[in-house]
């Protein structure tokens, strides 16, 4: 319990440093750019049956069939078309102890930002109703407000498949 | 001259960043000196000649020293070895060096190094090295053991001994290297008990080889020790047997040395096996490798003989062509390892002439083993994925400018040749993950060595086709069922020698193992001229087990199957080696798993064969490619049975829910994918469909497609780890068009249509 909660604060002062940002809908979300492997364009993806429903489905990553989650349906936000500039990103996240790569598919990339520790701030209390445990931090840049996501956690807890 | 100046240039640079704490910087310049000292020995004969030959002789005895830190005061070693670079670079320039220093008493006192008394500690630095250390020892051993089972047809055999000798001669030189006394005193002391026999001082009976094997069996244990610790925190625990291993070599050996004291004369300076490698074939090479130092018995290491003797051997005209410049750095243990085995060899051929000629399978895996590169699994893995995205990459390019080839023929020719080559490094990579199964076959000859010892049997084991090679994985995973099939053979099969007599048959037992390719898969087949299986007995125990109704008719080859289930063994009584009807339940679920099949053939009184086939890779299958609406899914060829459409009047429905299709008169349920994967299908109506028949062992059902696409071979590839494993569905596939397909799982298919 002591050790999990030194690591939240080793995390907490940690959390400077460089962001990739994305959007889903209105809302800005940023990603640990060392968690990102690389983007790609969306491609077609291969339905699996018998999994969540925001698992999409399995991609060709250059001869690696990798998993791809749709993070508008991971949380609970309305379906949305595919354009131009809705692409994937692949993420590297640790779970089991082991690493994998995983796809979310997001509505459009937006930079890279650099964001200093002290402007960002712990997730607001939102009562039961929003659970925050896998949001990393609140970045502030200038006006707006970027959802830092801890990706292990948003994706790592997938008990993927129904059995 | 200039050859002799460049050589030391380049020795000299070699010092510079030379470091007593660094092994692969000492080892360069061993190599250095290696290469200057041969050098020398081509010069003209003269006194300069001379005095480099021996200037490069001390510099590297001096360096092996330095490396197996027996010299008491390092930095005097060093400066004892700058000097005698000097002074050869003062030869090379055609000056007269000036009179060297006197040499320092650099030599450890032996009793430091007392064999086996201490726990070994490994060191953080050689822990990289630790890993190759635990798996080429684990490769030398398993040889070892093969060729101690040739010696029991063949005791005399002089290049089956050399053979044996040689592993543990090389697990004595790296053990050395890294510090393991321990394992480094057991190497020694069956190496001294060897090469008694190698000496034709001692023959190897049955007691003999026992007592080899035994030590091969604690070696072996100790060096799963040594992986152990070195994924630990490096600390060897002492093994207690090993005293005691040790005591009985050497009382074997003292005690044949005894009994022949006639020709004990070399075996007195067999505790430096330099002086035991030398003094065999030539008086020249003798000379010089005797002013070695001559180590304690426990030979800290034995990277110096190692790295010597092809030098030493060197100059005796016949193997002069056996030296190897070693210029690269971390040289000194490879070397140990390449150099070694042609240093013994050489030594044998001279000795017995006749051995040469006989071309034994020992000589020829040696000479195989040092043109060969060991790769880590893991990338070879990463290189066969890479040409199979080339391979798919090439598709689609050649796919795209399908069109534009009638207009350009010159990318008509150069697609066409890209696409060849694209091939031949498929099939090249496909064949670098191929072994052959002769390490699973030497296992075996070991296994029915000691079982038929121990069930009193007398057995002989034939092995034909052990270069048959198979996917690396396969071997792995084919290993166990061997050995059930093998035990079973030997407890179940084979009667014991009265019985075989009173049967009229030769009394020795046999027991055939064979590997051979048959269309487009290996088969391996066990075959003993036992007793047979008893349909009648099987068929009663399998009723009484209630395996089998008491009115259910079976074939020849449904009861032969009997024996596989778990539960049933048709031994009156449990044995040591099997009767509790496990084994052979393991044999199927492991064959099922690398989708293979067995087929058994018996004859009661004549004996069992049982063939295992196997695909050639587990990475490949042949998959039929299907349609239901626009997904595409892949069936395993291997689970197809035939593809039908079916007419209205072989349809029929249960209790209006469940389907069934009439197929060869065979009732046959119809599984609906769309709705078992959930999606839209072009066709719901049967008739307007194709149903592809598939069949799991017994089980069999119609899986209703809406086309069939082809039949393609496919590279099994996991679906996203994150994922996981989901039931119905074993794998995903990239097809041509760089798309991914699900492979089905129809067992699982069928598993869970059965419960909807």
């Amino acid at each position: 319990m002591s050790d999990s909660a030194t690591l939240d604060r080793v995390v907490k002062t940690t959390r400077g440093g460089k962001y990739l940002t994305f959007a889903l809908g209105k809302e800005e979300y940023g990603l640990e750019i060392l968690k990102v492997r690389e983007i790609i364009g969306f491609m077609e993806i291969t339905a699996v049956p018998r999994t969540p429903a925001c698992v999409k489905g399995v991609i060709n990553l250059r001869g690696q069939v990798i998993s791809v989650v749709d993070l508008r349906s991971k949380f609970d936000m309305e379906e949305a078309a595919r354009t131009e500039q809705t692409c994937i990103i692949v993420v590297e996240i640790a779970a089991g102890g082991r690493k994998l790569n995983t796809g979310i598919v997001v509505d459009h990339v937006s930079e890279v930002l650099n964001i200093a520790a002290e402007n960002i701030e712990d997730a607001p209390e939102f009562g039961t109703s929003v659970c925050t445990d896998f949001i990393l931090g609140m970045g502030k840049i200038g006006q707006s407000v970027k959802i830092l996501l801890d990706i292990d956690r948003v994706l790592g807890n997938e008990d993927a498949a129904i059995n | 001259m200039e050859q002799l100046t460049q050589l030391t240039e380049q020795l000299a640079a070699a010092m510079v960043l030379m470091d007593a704490e660094d092994l692969p910087s000492l080892a360069g310049v061993h190599g250095q000196l290696q290469v200057l000292g041969q050098a020398g020995r081509q010069m003209v004969a003269g006194p300069s000649a001379q005095a480099v030959c021996r200037l490069a002789q001390t510099g590297e005895k001096l360096v092996e020293q330095i490396i197996l830190r027996e010299v008491e005061d390092t930095a005097a070693a060093m400066e004892q070895l700058a000097q005698s670079v000097r002074q050869l670079q003062m030869l090379a320039c055609g000056r007269d060096p000036e009179p060297l220093a006197a040499p320092v008493v650099l030599q450890k006192s032996a009793a430091s190094a007392a064999p086996g008394s201490a726990e070994d500690k490994l060191k953080c630095e050689d822990l990289p090295l630790v890993g190759e250390f635990v798996s080429e020892a684990r490769d030398h051993l398993e040889k070892a053991e093969a060729c101690i089972l040739q010696l029991e047809d063949d005791p005399e055999n002089v290049e089956t001994i050399g053979g044996i000798f040689r592993a543990f001669h090389t697990i004595k030189g790296v053990a050395g290297f890294l510090n393991l006394r321990q394992i480094g005193a057991l190497a020694h002391g069956a190496e001294s008990l060897l090469d008694l026999a190698r000496k034709k001082q001692l023959t190897l009976d049955a007691p003999a080889v026992d007592l080899v094997l035994a030590a091969v069996d604690l070696m072996k244990t100790m060096v799963d020790a040594v992986r152990a610790a070195a994924q630990g925190d490096g600390q060897i625990d002492k093994e207690p047997r090993l005293a005691g291993m040790l005591d009985r070599l050497r009382a074997f050996a003292d005690a044949s040395r005894q009994s022949q004291p006639a020709a004990s004369g070399p075996a007195d300076t067999q505790d430096a096996p330099i002086a035991r490698a030398a003094a065999a074939p030539t008086p020249p090479a003798a000379a010089p490798s005797a002013a070695l130092p001559t180590q304690d018995s426990t030979n800290a290491s034995d990277l110096a003989p190692a790295g010597a003797t092809p030098q030493d051997i060197a100059q005796s005209p016949t193997a002069a062509q056996s030296s190897t410049p070693a210029s690269e750095p971390a040289s000194a243990c490879s070397n140990a390892a390449a150099n070694e085995p042609a240093a013994p060899s050489a030594g044998n051929t001279t000795n017995v002439p006749a051995s040469a000629s006989t071309n034994s399978p020992a000589s020829a895996s040696a000479s195989a083993s040092e043109n060969s590169v060991k790769v880590s699994t893991e990338r070879l893995d990463n290189l066969i994925n890479t040409v199979g995205e080339m391979v798919i990459a090439q598709a689609m390019v050649s796919q795209d400018t399908a069109g534009l080839g009638g207009s350009n023929p010159r990318l008509a020719r150069n697609l066409s040749h890209l696409g060849k080559i694209t091939r031949q490094l498929q099939e090249l990579s496909m064949s670098m993950r191929m072994v052959p199964i002769q390490g699973v076959f030497h296992k075996m000859s070991r296994l029915v060595r000691d079982l038929s010892r121990k069930a009193d049997k007398r057995i002989e084991l034939t092995i034909t086709g052990g270069e048959t090679e198979l996917d690396r994985n396969v071997v792995e995973a084919i290993n166990d069922p061997l050995v059930h099939m093998i035990r079973n053979s030997l407890d179940h099969g084979i009667e014991t020698p009265e019985q075989r007599a009173s049967a009229g048959k030769d009394p020795v037992g046999q027991v055939a193992l064979k590997a051979y390719h048959q269309a487009g898969s290996i088969v391996i087949e066990i075959a003993d001229d036992g007793r047979g299986l008893d349909q009648e007995k099987i068929l009663a125990k399998a009723r009484a087990a209630g395996i089998v109704g008491p009115d259910e008719q079976l074939c020849e080859q449904e009861i032969f199957k009997l024996i596989f289930h778990a539960g049933l063994s048709t031994a009156e009584k449990v044995t040591d080696i099997s009767g509790r009807g496990v084994g052979m339940d393991v044999v199927k679920r492991n064959v099922d798993a690398l989708r293979g099949r067995i087929d058994i053939s018996s004859k009661v009184g004549t004996g069992t064969t049982i063939c295992v086939r196997l695909p050639l890779t587990l990475a490949v299958i042949d998959g039929l490619v299907v349609r239901i609406g626009g997904h595409r899914y892949i069936v395993p060829l291997t689970s197809v049975e035939q593809s039908i459409q079916p007419k209205a009047q072989q349809l029929s429905t249960v209790q209006n829910r469940g389907q069934m299709c009439m197929v060869r008169d065979r009732l046959l349920p119809l599984f609906r994918l769309y709705e078992i994967f959930k999606v839209q299908p072009q066709h719901t109506d049967p008739t307007q469909c194709l149903v592809v028949i598939a069949q799991d062992n017994e089980r069999r059902c119609c899986l209703m497609v809406d086309e069939l696409l082809g039949q393609q071979q496919v590279v099994i590839k996991a679906l996203g780890e994150g994922i996981g494993s989901i039931k119905g569905i074993s794998g995903g596939a990239i097809l041509g068009d760089g798309n991914v397909s699900l492979i089905l799982d129809v067992p699982g298919l069928i598993d869970l249509a059965s419960k909807q």
